[in-house]
């Protein structure tokens, strides 16, 4: 019974150590992602028809965030689409 | 000191992780293609080697000892293991995330690599103290990252090589590890003192 208790609380306090430097680690590394990203993703056709250039809808919208691609790229979407990019971008530049 | 330095050289050429006691075959074959991932696949594995070389040294020695737990060895010493593996895997996603994609399903796989569980059990077994095991850590690291640079090389070159066509990629690989570790087979001679 003893060891049984004593094993227990070992390997507990070990498990709780480790989730603690666990947990705190993973909030220094936390990725900050543009939280545009996923909205522009969600607003594309998500098609990865690559019409734009770029290999697939993620990679666009990426470069769209980072100013390397025009905002009215896509091409499938045409004016729906590129509005409503244009809007996320202007909404969290200001 | 010179202790140390036998330890050292001892894991890292003499008992060789991968080519003498065949342990971390996996990333060994895996990750072998290409010099770069080759080097920071080694480097991954070297810090786990280290910290956990360090960290189950000291649960084992003050901890399972201390209380006669010594049952508790595997699952102590593989829950240090993952966790390290859990905090490099997020540390890379953060930082390097062209190495993280390149590792793909190696990385957390780092976790089985028996070289590490390996090492944890043989610092207990062979009874080193605390500066012994950390020095056999870094040279069992060093073996390990030395074995994959090599392969790597040898890949390189085998890319752009004639191999008959039932040879290519692993059947090649695997007769090129088997060659490596007969070469390392040759410093079993080495003497010291």
């Amino acid at each position: 019974m003893n060891k049984i208790l004593l094993s227990s609380i070992v390997m507990g306090s070990l498990g709780l150590f480790f989730a603690l430097i666990l947990s705190y680690a993973s909030k220094k590394f936390a990725i900050k992602e543009d939280p545009r990203l996923k909205e522009v993703i969600n607003a594309l056709p998500n098609a990865n028809c690559g019409a734009c250039g770029h290999a697939s809808c993620e990679a666009f919208a990426k470069a769209v965030i980072e100013g390397k691609a025009d905002y009215n790229g896509c091409k499938v979407g045409r004016e729906k689409v590129t509005k409503k990019i244009k809007s996320i971008l202007n909404e969290k530049d200001l | 000191m010179s202790n140390l330095i036998t330890i050292f050289i001892a894991a890292a050429f003499i008992n060789n992780f991968v080519f003498y006691r065949f342990l971390g075959i996996c990333p060994f074959l895996g990750i072998s293609r290409h010099i770069k991932s080759a080097l920071s696949m080694g480097a991954a594995v070297t810090f786990v080697m280290v910290i956990s070389g360090v960290s189950t040294w000291l649960i084992q020695n003050h901890l399972l000892d201390r209380f006669g737990l010594p049952f508790l060895q595997y699952p102590a010493f593989i829950l240090v293991i993952a966790s390290l593996v859990q905090l490099i895997e997020m540390y890379l996603k953060r930082y390097h995330s062209d190495i993280y994609k390149t590792f793909g399903i190696y990385l957390p796989l780092i976790t089985t690599n028996c070289a590490i569980l390996g090492l944890a059990l043989l610092n207990s077994i062979l009874k080193y103290n605390f500066t012994e095991s950390f020095v056999y850590s870094i040279g069992a690291g060093a073996g390990f990252t030395l074995a994959l640079i090599i392969m790597a090389g040898i890949r390189e070159k085998l890319e752009i090589a004639p191999v008959p066509k039932p040879f290519r990629n692993i059947p090649i690989a695997l007769i090129i590890a088997g060659l490596l570790a007969l070469a390392f087979s040759g410093f079993a001679s080495l003497r010291f003192g």
